[in-house]
């Protein structure tokens, strides 16, 4: 393990002469006694002659040749080739294309659309996107919390909000209530305006403070 | 050389969608053929059209361009060139041709996928289990 002979050992080339077709991206090559343990995102093309143990991805593609092996998830923004002696053992395969040649060991869950190889994968962890549903889930709690502070001050300031939050939770039931008020309002007559009012209470007062300011 | 021989004995003789091939039997299909149900096949099968439901066959099974199949598959060697959706079990090798494409898991001792071959789903090889003799 430790003597390693640099005469004998396969000269890794040049990223270079491999990243000229890339247009300025990166190519790394990991020769047939190199090894990597843990997880390389590459942009750029990927050959493995040697072993890994561990996550791939590259933007490019990845190329797993002569005895190379891998054991881990491949991640190939366009092409993934393994060739007749390699080895992928994966959890998860994703790529835009796919090419196996015969004899190579393959096992994996593959997946090939080209949304998904195309665009940024699943699981990187820099894209999260799931504020949304947290911020729905609070409305109603922070509303319990939040008249105690507030009871001495002015009653109008309560009643403009405490009728924001039910209806946002219940809006059906308010919404028949005030719908057969202002029906019995509208027959009685004289109060069309409270009719009005009660179907949209959220709204209103938000409306009146700012006319007001 | 084998082969060859063998499919123009088979296209020659090939009348009631039954032909012989290296003295096997082989269910020929047509691009219009329909086929649906489980179908248990001593011989080679050659899905073309529409198949929809099992096939084990203890030949091969070729699915030919522009056939659409939804169905488990099981052969011995398995080669496909059009649609397929089902699980498909190849007992020696399971080949992907250029416009193949798969969605469902794979099981096959020797796996080969051309470049442009779409796949969707779950690859196992080797440790195979000799399921048709048994089902």
């Amino acid at each position: 393990m430790s003597t390693r002979r640099p005469a004998s050992r396969v000269a890794t080339p040049v990223p270079a002469e491999n990243g000229s077709n890339n247009g300025g991206r990166s190519s790394i090559v990991l020769g047939p006694r190199d090894r990597l343990v843990g997880e390389l995102y590459v942009e750029g093309d990927l050959r493995v002659v040697g072993t890994v143990e561990g996550n791939l991805e590259a933007t490019g593609d990845i190329e797993i040749a002569g005895s190379g092996k891998v054991n881990g998830d491949v991640t190939a923004y366009n092409r993934l080739t393994v060739g007749s002696d390699a080895s992928l053992i994966a959890g998860d395969v994703r790529v835009a294309r796919l090419t196996v040649e015969d004899g190579a060991t393959f096992s994996g869950k593959v997946s090939m659309s080209k949304q998904t190889a195309a665009k940024a994968p699943a699981p990187q962890p820099l894209h999260e996107a799931q504020p949304q549903p947290v911020a729905e889930i609070p409305p109603p709690q922070p509303v319990a919390e939040i008249p105690p502070p507030q009871p001495p001050e002015p009653v109008t300031v309560q009643v403009a909000e405490t009728p924001t939050p039910p209806a946002a939770v219940t809006p059906m039931q308010k919404s028949r209530i005030s719908v057969s008020e202002a029906l019995n309002r509208t027959v009685a007559g004289p109060s069309q305006q409270k009719s009005k009012v009660a179907p949209t209470p959220p709204p209103k007062p938000i409306q009146q403070k700012g006319k007001r300011r | 050389m084998d082969v060859q021989e063998a499919t123009a004995e088979g296209t020659s003789t090939a009348e009631n969608g039954e032909v012989k091939r290296d003295g096997r039997k082989q269910f020929s299909m047509g691009s219009g053929d329909i086929l649906e149900g489980k179908l248990i096949y001593d011989g080679s099968v050659h899905a073309d059209g529409r198949v929809e439901g099992e096939v084990r066959v203890t030949g091969n099974i070729d699915v030919a361009n522009g056939a659409t199949v939804k169905a488990l598959l099981e052969g011995g060697n398995v080669t496909l060139k059009g649609q397929v959706e089902g699980m498909v079990t190849a007992r020696d090798k399971l080949t992907l041709g250029k416009n193949a494409r798969l969605s469902g898991d794979i099981q096959a001792r020797r796996l080969q996928i051309d470049d442009g071959a779409t796949l969707n789903g779950h690859v196992r090889m080797g440790d195979f289990e000799h399921q048709a003799s048994g089902q």
